[in-house]
């Protein structure tokens, strides 16, 4: 009696430890498999301990179907849910990713062929510059440390842009994105953040170039 | 009572008890946002008889608050390992080992012995259903779902030949602009009074493109086109999902807008 209720407690202290790695990886899924893992070797001890050693047939098969049946259905259950779960995740990602993408893309392209078009086709390109240009069309959205403020500032917004005149000739526009992901993870940002969107687009006389880099 | 029966009362007791169960959870799950109040119930069932719900629920807040830059509280993260913890020992440890032992003692009546194995076997047996559905329901595809899900990968393509046609467009307004040595129009979409940009003399149209086809429908004036877009190889509800319209205006600081198909 007392080593069955040894076996009892033993099983009610693993499981809370086995999921304590949980805390250390911080996913709660390698948790709960290493807790679902360490449950289904102690009912496995459970039945060499226990079950295999009585006399009553019906009962032993009755209790290993039951127990055989609830592993395997909450791991079906659990891969189905683990399997929803990333699926919601990356789908959300995605979704994030293309609004940043797009609007970020709209707001330096419009800015840098705003400033093409001035330069071009409204003043005289002899003297001026596209340097020029840019400042005399977005002065007031150059800020300290190359930041370019957006067309409507928003303290809570994910994007960040810079500028950086590169030659009195040459503009780059660049954002980095604080909160939604890019395609490498581990592609250093700009921002000193580690696996963020970022994407750049350069002026020259010769137009306005996108590249994504993240 | 007939003796052939008397075995078996404890287990019709218990499908009994198991089937008020599921009773109540439909009721609860259908009625549910008229009946907050008892979403307790709901959310005890789930935790006990499938854990790893709390742990799914818990990841789609967690995605979802990700998406606005948010982050839940650690003590969100806490709960839920707590709760986690104890569905696992409640279902896997007590469940079983109540389930095991009132078998294993059965009385002068060869029925199962004790309260507790009432409850074991309870829990054991709203494991084993309720995952079964869950798990079912997760992985079968509706025709309800289905139909979202072409109504998904229409919307997706949809975006997908609005960022084309944007692209499109930037390059449009860049022609536009450039002056004729640099191969542009020097503000105009002719080049003389009988010939005028065509998507060919444009970097990003793609031709041979295996989803979209653009043609320019109509040019308004030397500052305004209109390109239209439509999805090629794909089904769609209506036929006038397939079509998007662009109208690309240099001259504006929005440069482009789209419109309604008409």
């Amino acid at each position: 009696m007392k080593n069955k209720g040894r076996l009892l407690f033993g099983g009610i202290l693993a499981v809370p430890i086995a999921f304590s790695i949980s805390i250390l990886f911080e996913s709660l899924w390698v948790g709960y498999f290493a807790a679902f893992i360490t449950a289904t070797i102690w009912l496995i001890v459970l039945d060499r301990s226990i079950v295999s050693k009585s006399q009553n047939k019906s009962s032993k098969t009755l209790i290993r179907t039951f127990i055989g049946l609830l592993v395997i259905t909450q791991l079906y259950a659990s891969i189905q849910y683990y399997e929803q779960a990333e699926r919601h995740g990356d789908n959300l990602n995605n979704i994030r990713t293309t609004i940043v993408s797009s609007i970020s893309h709209l707001e330096m392209e419009k800015t840098l062929q705003h400033t093409l078009r001035h330069y071009y086709l409204e003043t005289d390109q002899t003297e001026l510059t596209l340097e020029d240009s840019f400042r005399e069309l977005f002065e007031d959205r150059m800020a300290d440390s190359n930041t370019f403020l957006h067309e409507t500032p928003n303290d809570s917004e994910d994007m960040h842009f810079t500028y950086e005149i590169a030659s009195p000739d040459s503009i780059i526009l660049s954002v980095s994105a604080t909160f939604t992901p890019g395609t490498d993870v581990v592609f250093e940002n700009r921002s000193g953040q580690t696996g963020m969107y970022e994407a750049r687009t350069t002026l020259t006389k010769n137009g306005v170039v996108y590249e994504r880099q993240n | 009572m007939n003796d052939r029966i008397k075995p078996y009362v404890p287990w019709i007791n218990v499908s009994l008890i198991v089937s008020l169960n599921f009773l109540a959870l439909y009721a609860i799950t259908s009625v549910y946002s008229v009946m907050p109040g008892n979403s307790w119930y709901y959310s005890i069932i789930s935790a006990i008889a499938i854990p790893g719900f709390e742990i799914s629920h818990y990841i789609l807040l967690e995605n979802i608050s990700g998406f606005g830059g948010d982050q839940i509280p650690i003590s969100e993260f806490l709960k839920t390992v707590a709760i986690s913890v104890i569905g696992i020992v409640t279902l896997f440890i007590l469940a079983t080992w109540f389930f095991t032992k009132g078998l294993l003692s059965r009385n002068a009546d060869n029925q199962p012995s004790g309260v507790l194995w009432y409850v074991g076997t309870i829990i054991v047996i709203l494991g084993i259903t309720l995952s079964t559905f869950v798990g079912i329901r997760n992985s079968s595809i509706s025709p309800a779902s289905k139909q979202n899900e072409q109504s998904i990968e229409t919307n997706r393509s949809l975006d997908q030949l609005r960022t084309y046609m944007t692209n499109v467009a930037f390059d449009a307004s860049e022609w536009w602009i450039l002056p004729y040595e640099k191969g542009g129009g020097n503000g105009s979409f002719f080049i003389n009074e009988d010939e005028a940009l065509t998507l060919s003399d444009l970097e990003f149209y793609n031709p041979e493109h295996p989803d979209f086809e653009l043609i320019i429908d109509e040019i308004l004036s030397d500052s305004t086109m209109i390109v239209k877009g439509s999805l090629i190889n794909h089904d769609v509800e209506a036929e006038s999902d397939r079509h998007i319209l662009l109208e690309i205006t240099p001259m504006n600081d929005s440069v482009f807008k789209f419109q309604t198909t008409r």
